[in-house]
């Protein structure tokens, strides 16, 4: 059972909670030269006291459609309803979202494989230690809104690091509450760096959903995201109501990524979400003569297509053109 | 038009009835050369030459691809002169995949006709310049809305009153393009097509798409186009098609916002809207909206806006806003 809080004692960076009300504040995660480094928060605290679930966007800075979401979540709650608070953190890494890369630009780092980060080390390390040190002071829950930014494309899915821990059971509860009857219970060593995993690590039930990307923001992946949100908050007793669930979920365990070793313009031949066989042609390379000069292939099978290169985007060698994962279990 | 025997770009060199291949130069990394792939599609007999390049934004990809597309439907026996594709116009940009020259920052379809004495996005653009006014008959620039906004399908021509000037209006007309602009906008004085026109020859752009996904619909467009191009210039056999009355539109006005945000547009690009008219708003990171962006001429087409849900600085360049002229269907 996760922890109950009384919405009057929470304060994420500058914003206070006020019971029945959305308040607005800043949290501090870093300072450029001149001026804080800060992320826009919201707190949507309900009347009673009741959990607390933390919810972030745009550790990748161009994955813009989670806090799209949150505002539309936010914006249609009836406060007088809910028990305890949902905190926003609106951009989890605001240098990169206004540069709008996926990693941060001051250092070149990929927020999300840093963490628990440290005082003691580079600047997204600072922030990833900042980050974590807030929500685990305050939530009994952590969500983190991803998509395939503006070079891929990924399904509706939810992502839980799966340890064997009670934690890791909780965070699947609220992983199948998400909406999506797609779960990754990750085992992958190369996630060991993500907020989710350490959450998970330190007792606090965590998990990602993604979904969409390839430089669009349909209002369809606004509401997934929406659904997702309430979906968790329902599961963890913040928001009346029973979350979506489904009849059978597809489950699947570890990921291969898939590189090019050519250069060229990608040409995908699956969509995100299809099951593919092992050595089934997940795309083309074609260079600028007309040539195909490369077939990507499966790695593995039956595999789920988390993610795949956006149609004809340029891509160089070593590029991660798709992310296949082990299926386990299908529905 | 010209004939001519022989057809070198760079190392790639014309044979008739064959399609060659090779590289063109246009600058130098500190270890080794920076160069553009080149395709040249030269028929059995002689004929004009036909330039077409893409990609001097290197985000806006679209050019290129449907240019392969109609390059490998092509039948080379009945073809006359060449269509020489240079595939990559500003490779550094293509490789960073960044509209402007990572190098130097600047935006390359600013700066022609360039100058070999000055900096790197300028030395380029001497190179293309010069390349492709002792080469080609016609320059045909392709062009896209890249990554962060959308463009409607149009051609654009610079309107001096020249004869390539009006050679430049046919050979628009002919990409199959409702909309054309007749372009005499100080701020594109420095474009590839203005300069090749003010040069003596006629040379257009053709935009299309953006804003992320490259549907299909819009390469086939692009091949469309200079298929028509092509047709008209008599390389390809066959009569292009083309609007008798198109929708004509000249001086074109930037639309910028004052406040950051994400921008949700309230219009279609290619709509035409009168002046005052909303554009889009700007969106705070609450959900507040914080400007409205409004058409600072009309009746006017909407020639570019970005994309629904962009992240956006204040200053960002908002959608471009051409005073329509002549609408479609009318006689001037």
């Amino acid at each position: 059972m996760t922890k109950k809080r009384n919405p009057k004692d929470l304060r994420v960076g500058t914003a206070k909670a006020v019971p029945g009300e959305v308040v607005r504040g800043e949290l501090r995660l870093g300072d450029y030269p001149d001026a804080p480094i800060t992320s826009p928060v919201m707190i949507a605290a309900g009347r009673s006291e009741g959990p607390v679930l933390w919810v972030q966007g745009c550790v990748h800075g161009t994955e813009v459609g989670g806090p799209l979401g949150m505002v539309k979540f936010v914006s249609s709650l009836d406060l007088a309803a809910v028990s305890g608070a949902i905190v926003c953190v609106m951009l989890a890494n605001p240098n990169a979202f206004r540069s709008y890369s996926r990693s941060t630009p001051f250092d070149g780092e990929n927020l999300n494989r840093v963490f628990p980060g440290g005082r003691n080390a580079g600047h997204s390390h600072q922030v990833a230690d900042i980050l974590v040190r807030t929500a685990r002071r305050v939530a009994g829950a952590a969500l983190d809104l991803h998509s395939g930014g503006d070079r891929s494309l990924v399904p509706y899915y939810a992502l839980f690091r799966d340890d064997g821990s009670d934690t890791a059971r909780e965070s699947a509860r609220l992983a199948r509450a998400a909406g999506s009857p797609d779960i990754w219970g990750s085992k992958d060593a190369w996630l060991n760096g993500a907020m989710f995993t350490h959450m998970t690590s330190i007792g606090i039930p965590a998990l990602i959903v993604e979904t969409g990307g390839g430089a669009q923001v349909p209002e369809e992946h606004i509401d997934q995201y929406v659904t997702a949100i309430r979906g968790v908050a329902q599961a963890m007793g913040i928001v009346p109501g029973t979350p979506p669930s489904h009849r059978n979920y597809r489950h699947m365990d570890v990921a291969d990524l898939v590189y090019t070793r050519t250069g060229g313009l990608f040409l995908p031949a699956v969509q995100p979400g299809q099951v593919v066989r092992k050595g089934q042609e997940l795309g083309r390379v074609v260079n600028l003569y007309g040539d195909v000069v490369e077939t990507v292939t499966s790695p593995l099978g039956p595999g789920w297509i988390g993610s795949i290169r956006r149609r004809y985007m340029p891509v160089y060698s070593g590029d991660i053109v798709s992310e296949v994962m082990n299926v386990v279990e299908d529905r | 038009m010209a004939r001519r025997k022989s057809i070198v770009v760079g190392t790639a060199k014309a044979s008739p009835g064959k399609w060659t291949t090779g590289t063109l130069t246009l600058g130098h990394y500190p270890d080794g050369p920076i160069t553009t792939p080149v395709n040249i599609a030269c028929g059995e007999s002689d004929g004009p030459v036909l330039w077409v390049q893409a990609a001097i934004h290197g985000t806006e990809t679209g050019g290129a691809i449907g240019l392969l597309k109609l390059l490998k439907k092509l039948d080379l026996s009945r073809m006359s002169g060449a269509i020489i594709g240079v595939m990559a116009a500003n490779p550094s940009a293509f490789r960073g995949y960044s509209r402007n020259t990572p190098f130097d920052g600047e935006n390359m379809n600013r700066l022609f006709p360039g100058n070999p004495d000055t900096g790197h996005s300028r030395q380029q653009a001497a190179v293309l310049m010069e390349t492709a006014c002792a080469v080609a008959d016609a320059v045909m620039d392709l062009h896209s809305g890249g990554d962060e906004a959308v463009v409607p399908f149009y051609a654009l021509y610079w309107d001096d009153d020249s004869e390539a000037s009006k050679r430049s209006r046919e050979l628009a007309l002919a990409t199959g393009a409702r909309d054309v602009w007749r372009s005499s906008d100080d701020w594109l004085k420095g474009a590839m097509f203005s300069n090749v026109t003010r040069r003596g020859k006629p040379a257009l752009i053709v935009e299309c798409g953006g804003g992320g996904p490259l549907p299909e619909s819009h390469v086939d467009i692009f091949a469309e186009a200079v298929r028509g191009v092509a047709r008209e210039m008599g390389i390809i056999p066959g009569r292009a098609k083309r609007r008798s009355w198109p929708r004509e539109m000249q001086d074109c006005r930037l639309v910028f916002n004052e406040n950051g945000g994400y921008f949700l547009p309230a219009v279609q690009v290619g709509a035409v809207v009168k002046k005052g008219a909303v554009l889009g708003r700007i969106m705070d990171p609450h959900g507040k909206t914080i400007e409205e962006i409004r058409s600072p001429n009309g009746p006017a087409y909407v020639a570019a806006l970005v994309r629904p849900y962009l992240p956006v600085y204040s200053g960002a360049m908002i959608a471009e806003c051409i005073s329509v002229v002549q609408a479609e269907g009318r006689g001037a």
